[in-house]
């Protein structure tokens, strides 16, 4: 029946079939909720709603960023039966869809926190993130040892360090900023 | 009209050279007075260091007894390290690493050495001024600027709270006037008790860390068996020390070079498997650049709170002598 509601969506129902699809749509409660579903999608990317004017661009880049996610749950059900495929290809659709709708609101109405759920999503769109941005605050869950730090160290304690003095200047020694980039 | 401008002609040739003589001198017993205050002082509050574009919270406390100085940084951001330095020794605590690092003062350095009792040769090397008089941490703050003379150095724009002399801000840039490095209080309490609990390491250490001691042994130069072809102006060697550099390392020999504000380190180690991974040419991390070459068997790190030219050059004019 789903096949069926996507081809309705589409245009491609025949007169006869269409009564036959609205009947069930007017009938079955789940039914009813799938064809919701799918016209807010339509709405949405048609651009009836108001929701972001490169909303394609970003639900574009959400498949783009999560290939490896949908290929092996298509590939189980192609080789199980092709008509099992088809009625779960516009049910993947509706949850991209779904997803992507709220993903789309999350970071519109929750822009500082959305910006750190992107970067735990997708390493790719971490680096973009860390390049564009100016300062920011270091990686708490930077562990990486630094080679030169016994180096920098015994620069330091033979040293003034510059006008720094004290244990002040030590903080280059065992700072985690430095580290990020090019040591 | 004509004798009130030959009364302020005169006048005018009476102020100038006293204004003259005392800018640079003003703004060096200014960095005498920063370099007492930083020791003598006891004070406690939170700063921020910035490096490129990244930037860290650290909160200091330091106490002035008799038995000398007494320290403790502990950063705020990030995994928790903290720095704790008495007269006699300093040490790095990295939790996250487990692993800390210790020198303890020995043989005849003054330990920690600090910025040099005289300052000649910051002026032979750095155009020093007084800036205007701003506001940092709540506080009136003196600017002083350090100007370099020439490309082998950064300057420097510092602030001195006005009645103590504690150097509240100090910025460090690079020839184009890009900031490259910056340390500053964003709150400060200078003055008053400060109990010794609060300058003891808090980190606890269990089980099984790593301990490097870098404790070193000053040797005389001509010992060390090796020299500089072509000196950089304005650097002078200081001190020559061999030391332990941890596991990775084996003992290295520590070279120090100054200019009276900046320093470089050049290290020479023999090359192992261990550090020759790290035998690649040249890194920076902020205001610090490292520079690293091979010399026949040994390994030649150079770096230094100096632009990366300045490093490249002291590697590369370093060779064997005979002894």
């Amino acid at each position: 029946m789903k096949d069926k509601l996507s081809a309705f969506l589409d245009g491609e129902l025949d007169d006869q079939c269409v009564r036959t699809v609205l009947e069930e749509i007017r009938c079955e409660p789940i039914l009813r909720n799938e064809w919701e579903t799918y016209c807010l999608i339509g709405d949405v990317l048609r651009g009836d709603e108001c929701v972001s004017h490169d909303f394609v661009d970003r639900v574009m880049a959400e498949i783009d960023t999560a290939p490896t996610l949908l290929a092996p749950i298509a590939k189980r059900a192609e080789s199980a039966a092709s008509a099992g495929w088809r009625s779960l290809m516009p049910l993947a659709a509706s949850v991209m869809g779904v997803a992507a709708v709220g993903w789309v609101a999350h970071t519109l109405y929750a822009e500082p926190a959305g910006a750190s759920h992107v970067a735990e999503v997708s390493p790719r769109l971490q680096l973009v993130e860390s390049q564009a941005s100016g300062v920011r605050p270091v990686s708490v869950t930077s562990t990486a040892v630094d080679p030169h730090q016994e180096y920098v160290f015994a620069h330091q304690s033979m040293t003034g360090g510059g006008p720094i003095s004290g244990a002040i200047q030590h903080v280059r020694s065992i700072s985690e900023v430095g580290q990020d980039g090019v040591r | 009209m004509k004798w009130l401008l030959v009364a302020l002609g005169f006048c005018f040739t009476l102020i100038q050279p006293q204004a003259m003589a005392q800018t640079p001198g003003d703004a060096l017993s200014w960095l005498g007075r920063m370099a007492a205050a930083g020791q003598r002082l006891n004070y406690s509050g939170t700063f921020i260091y910035q490096s490129g574009k990244s930037f860290e919270t650290s909160r200091v406390v330091h106490m002035m007894d008799a038995a000398g100085e007494h320290e403790r940084v502990e950063v705020l951001d990030g995994s928790p390290r903290e720095v704790v330095r008495s007269s006699s020794e300093v040490r790095c605590i990295l939790p996250d690493q487990r692993t800390v690092i210790i020198d303890r003062a020995g043989g005849r350095r003054a330990f920690p050495a600090r910025l040099p009792s005289s300052f000649g040769g910051i002026a032979e090397n750095y155009r020093i001024r007084k800036g205007e008089v701003g506001r940092i941490a709540g506080m009136e703050a003196q600017q002083i600027i350090l100007e370099p003379k020439d490309e082998y150095r950064f300057g420097y724009q510092l602030w001195a709270e006005i009645q103590s002399g504690l150097l509240l801000k100090s910025r460090t840039l690079d020839d184009r006037g890009e900031i490259i490095e910056q340390f500053a209080f964003s709150d400060v309490k200078i003055g008053g008790d400060i109990a010794m609990e609060a300058v003891r390491p808090r980190l606890a250490r269990e089980g099984d860390w790593k301990v490097v001691h870098t404790n070193g042994v000053e040797i005389r130069r001509e010992e060390s068996g090796w020299g500089v072809q072509a000196p950089i102006a304005g650097f002078s060697l200081m001190s020559i020390v061999r030391r332990p550099l941890g596991r990775d390392h084996g003992d290295a020999l520590h070279l120090v070079y100054s200019d009276g504000l900046a320093a470089i380190s050049v290290f020479i180690e023999p090359a192992s498997q261990a550090n020759g991974r790290l035998a690649a040419g040249q890194l920076s991390t902020g205001a610090i650049n490292i520079y690293k070459r091979m010399v026949g068997p040994h390994l030649v790190t150079a770096l230094g709170e100096v632009p990366l030219r300045t490093v490249q050059r002291l590697a590369d004019a370093m060779e064997p002598v005979a002894r």
